[in-house]
């Protein structure tokens, strides 16, 4: 008795603690992407092989041998991809969203307590429309899909229709499935790919419909709104659009003076047309048409007491909502999709206009298009507008057509007017920078290109219809309804030259300016010089290094337990050499997480951030990164301004038996045909040895380099590459 | 030879001191010992004597012979060290003709051999990319030194076998020298215990002559050509199909 009412005790104060972080009122206007809180969830803590053996008791001893193989098979795979997911920094705990999720799966699960407690919902970091469930009970749902989402019962919906997923088992169904369409067991015997393809997209879309069904009833039995089912169809069916419809009027870069031609702006936009009955055959789910009228006929057999769009409170909805609408601001300038990032922040912006993260993201979307136009990378980061519908295809037109020299110019408005609005920014300074240096070096402007004055020709050539629809946000869905097209006027060739007309008489401006003309040797130069020596780094903080073994004799290349193991070995050996050679080193390990530890994951997420966002960006750039700060930080936190990213990849290949010129040498030298014969036997192994270390001041990368060693990964080849790297770094410069 | 060695420590020195030198884990000196082997079979009179200078001629038999060495990491790809072979073999040869104050006469002669050498190994640790990290990996070796043979001739028959017996023992000592390539690889078990195996082959450039007298005289000894020289050609034949080719298995330990 007493033991339960300690554990009521402890229950009731964590769900207190859990109400209070996800009631925390977002600061919009200063806003940092989200991070966990509270302690680490034992889901984060497991390892796979753990997770496994846990989920291995789960098989039935009595049960067919082929089954129980086939069991393990999944709970193994599982196992290692859902341990991946969670430990990748792509999903967080404790934080306002996963909170707010986790209410409202208990609101839906209010009267079945015990499948409430199997299951865990976590806030998946994506900005794809996206809501997934894994066999062991965890529901992910991402940004992107909260974003979209109208109301709160629409976001209950999707959980009912995910529970359903856990609660029949639909994971391991459709594994069984695939394997038997694979094996050809049973009906499936003799079939040719695509029917094998058509099978299984086929069974998938009858537990899809299955789940909608089952899910349909739960949602029934909750006091949601019934005619909110059609809604979230709707959120399914556009979710390719952004989450507002709101074109951007084309003065919106104009001033008094800066005047943007009508030339860089489409007169005719696609109509928003989403196939709503399309062919659903070789798609994992039903089409939208039918999901709506299986859910409608339903409805008309079945009756409701709900009819609340909201069982929490609207506002609250709203402010998750704004969140994960920011999340999704993050997450596309991280991933380098610039033109939804910047309409993104457009479209916030008339809600948050005082919004520095907002400013500073705009900002930034423009430095990082105007930097890729500028050195040609431009299409590595367009969409194309030809395809696309509605306001976003205005964006994507307008960001293809505008000419680099334009874009720059842009873009140095852009952050410098930022800048002096938020000077203490740190991100809008580097920004600030770089973008002047971009001007002189690559695209030859200097201050006299400009002009503050005013002729009264180009203003009046330049003058452009404003767009009614500013400052209004409506719902997203109301708004498809109001496509249109529009017209303009093309305008002065030479129109930025008023780019800058209230800079130039900022003497910050003028003076940045002036000193990058001057400046013989640049800050943030692309080319990087051959250094002699090593780093002269005797601090850094290593995250979690990683540990990949590939073995391409087998079907599956893949040795997941394998590498995890390597894993745990790797943090050893690194720490091993690094005490050996006198390197201070710590390491955020996230594989070995304890309740307490939810700093170390922050700190990794930090560091994965940093690294995602810039491990993709053309070298040569060397661009800001959005997660500097962060970066910073962590750095700061354990005393060094270095950061490393180490990791190892081993591969076994298949032997070359063909490899004949070999037995030329034999003929020659007949001692040398038992290696031969060895070599012509043995596999072939490489082993990979990445490192990057990273300056957290500067955001460059010191050293990037992979050595690429012909040799198995055993421990003295590990040890001994490790021991290498880490003098190499300790080393000091020459 | 003094000066030789001064050249020597001199050079371990200077790479000593430079900082590059990662070698394993710091580790950059190792000793070990090698067991080279291969078929006997190549030369038709590399046969076995036994220690009464008794012919044996097992069907399947190997050359075999020992080594110690000690090498040092100078750099990510190249390490030196010194290495003392030896072995113990026979040969036979065969002398006929006419001798002053003898006339004709035949003889099987044989010699016991008790051989060593002294090389300066270099090894250099290779890979396409150049991540090869001395000591361990593959490694191509060349080696330099002198090889010493000590042998005792005698004639196991003739047909003035008493005569023979008296005037042709003989003690015959040659000192070559011998070039040595090879191919192996290293590793490492334990941090410490080496595991080195390869092939190897080695060259003496004397040999050459003597094999060019051989042909020319078919092993028989006519006039003034002294019986020694003929013994010396036939301990440089047999040293060199000795040397000619082996397969090594060697441990070492890598010290600091």
């Amino acid at each position: 008795m007493n033991k339960s009412f300690l554990l009521f005790t402890i229950l009731f104060c964590f769900v207190l603690k859990n109400n209070s972080s996800a009631q925390q009122t977002t600061d919009f206007n200063h806003y940092q992407p989200l991070q966990a809180s509270g302690n680490v969830p034992l889901d984060f803590q497991l390892a796979s092989i753990e997770k496994f053996d846990l989920q291995k008791q789960q098989i039935d001893e009595n049960e067919n041998g082929y089954y129980k193989k086939l069991k393990s098979k999944f709970y193994l795979e599982t196992s290692i991809d859902i341990t991946h997911v969670l430990k990748s920094g792509r999903v967080l705990f404790g934080d306002p969203i996963s909170e707010y999720l986790g209410k409202v799966l208990d609101e839906v699960l209010k009267d079945d307590q015990p499948l409430r407690d199997s299951l865990q919902i976590y806030y998946l970091r994506s900005d794809e429309v996206n809501a997934f469930t894994s066999p062991d009970g965890i529901i992910f749902v991402s940004a992107g899909l909260i974003s979209q989402l109208s109301n709160e019962a629409q976001l209950a919906f999707i959980l009912c229709h995910e529970i359903q997923h856990y609660r029949l088992k639909h994971g391991f169904s459709k594994y069984k499935r695939d394997n038997d369409i694979v094996k050809g067991k049973g009906d499936f015997k003799n079939l040719n790919f695509d029917e094998a393809a058509l099978n299984h997209f086929h069974f998938s879309r009858e537990l899809e419909s299955e789940a909608d069904m089952h899910g349909l009833e739960l949602y029934l039995t909750t006091n949601y709104a019934a005619n909110e089912v059609n809604g979230v169809f709707d959120v399914l069916l556009y979710s390719y659009l952004p989450f507002e419809i709101d074109s951007l009027p084309r003065n919106f870069f104009n001033d008094e003076e800066y005047k943007m031609p009508d030339k860089f702006f489409s007169n005719k936009l696609n109509a928003i047309d989403a196939k709503e009955n399309d062919d659903d055959e070789k798609s994992t789910h039903p089409n939208i048409y039918k999901r709506r009228n299986e859910m409608a006929n339903l409805l008309t057999k079945k009756t409701s007491a709900g009819n609340q769009k909201y069982i929490l409170s609207e506002e609250l909805f709203k402010q998750i909502r704004n969140t994960a609408r920011f999340e999704v601001l993050s997450l596309q300038l991280r991933n380098h999709d610039y033109e939804n990032a910047f309409y993104t922040s457009y479209l916030l912006l008339k809600e948050f206009p005082e919004s520095e993260y907002l400013n500073e993201s705009k900002a930034a979307s423009l430095y990082f298009m105007a930097h890729y136009k500028v050195n040609g990378n431009y299409y590595d980061i367009h969409h194309s507008d030809k395809d696309a519908q509605g306001s976003i295809q205005q964006i994507y037109y307008f960001f293809n057509k505008i000419p680099d020299d334009d874009l720059g110019i842009l873009a140095t408005k852009t952050i410098w007017d930022a800048h002096l609005k938020f000077p203490d920014n740190v991100g809008l300074n580097r920004m600030s920078t770089d973008i002047l240096k971009l001007l002189d070096d690559n695209l030859n402007f200097s201050t006299s290109d400009f002009t503050s004055g005013v002729t009264v020709d180009s203003k009046k050539e330049t003058e452009q219809k404003t767009d009614s629809t500013q400052g209004t946000v409506t719902d997203k869905y109301a708004m498809i309804k109001q496509s249109r097209t529009e017209t303009g006027k093309a305008g002065d060739d030479k129109y930025y030259r008023f780019a800058f007309h209230n800079l130039l008489s900022e003497p910050d401006f003028i003076s940045a300016f002036n000193t990058q003309l001057n400046k013989e040797e640049e800050l943030f130069s692309g080319k990087t010089k051959k250094k002699k020596g090593g780093l002269g780094i005797n601090h850094l903080v290593v995250a979690n290094p990683f540990y990949v073994k590939l073995d391409f004799t087998r079907n599956e290349p893949t040795r997941y337990l394998a590498s995890e193991s390597s894993e745990d070995d790797l943090n050893k050996q690194i720490e091993f050499c690094a005490k050996k050679i006198g390197v201070q080193l710590d390491i955020v390990d996230n594989d070995h997480l304890k309740e307490a530890d939810v700093n170390t994951f922050n700190n990794m997420l930090a560091m994965n951030d940093w690294f995602d966002e810039a491990i993709d960006q053309p070298t040569e750039l060397q661009l800001y990164n959005t997660s500097s700060d962060r970066l910073k930080k962590v750095a700061e936190l354990y005393g060094t301004d270095y950061v490393s990213w180490m990791g190892i990849v081993s591969a076994r290949q298949k032997a070359n038996y063909y490899d004949w010129y070999r037995l030329c040498i034999g003929i020659v030298w007949l001692p040398i045909v038992p290696v031969l014969i060895y070599q012509a036997i043995a596999p072939n192994y490489e082993t990979d040895f990445l490192t990057l270390v990273v300056n957290s001041n500067t955001g460059k990368f010191e050293w990037k380099r992979v050595r690429a060693v012909k040799q198995n990964d055993n421990n003295s080849v590990v040890k001994s590459n490790l021991y290498f790297i880490l003098q190499q770094i300790k080393e000091k410069k020459k | 030879m003094k000066k030789n060695l001064s050249i020597l420590v001199l050079l371990l020195l200077t790479v000593t001191l430079k900082a590059q030198v990662p070698g394993y884990m710091g580790k950059k000196f190792s000793a070990g010992y090698d067991f080279h082997f291969y078929f006997g079979g190549i030369d038709p009179d590399a046969r076995i004597y036994d220690a009464t200078y008794n012919l044996y001629q097992p069907s399947i038999f190997f050359n075999k012979f020992h080594e110690v060495h000690a090498d040092y990491v100078l750099s990510k790809k190249y390490s030196v060290g010194l290495a003392y072979q030896f072995f113990k073999t026979g040969q036979f040869y065969a002398e006929s003709g006419n001798s002053p104050g003898y006339g004709y006469y035949s003889a099987s002669n044989y010699l016991n051999m008790s051989c060593s050498s002294i090389m300066v190994n270099n090894k250099f640790f290779f890979y396409n990319n150049g991540t090869a990290l001395a000591p361990i990996g593959n490694y191509g070796q060349i080696g330099v030194g002198v090889v010493t043979a000590r042998s005792v001739a005698k004639v196991v028959g003739s047909d003035y076998s008493t005569i023979a017996i008296n005037k042709f023992v003989t003690h015959e000592n040659v000192n070559t020298p011998i070039i040595a390539f090879g191919l192996g690889n290293q590793s490492l078990l334990f941090d410490r215990l080496i595991i080195d195996v390869g092939v190897e082959g080695a060259f003496l450039p004397f040999t050459i002559k003597g094999w060019a007298h051989d042909l020319s005289n078919n092993y028989s000894v006519y006039g003034t050509y002294p019986r020694e020289e003929n013994a010396r050609n036939a301990i440089l034949t047999r040293m060199q199909t000795f040397y000619v080719s082996s397969v090594k298995f060697g441990v070492g330990v890598l010290l600091f």
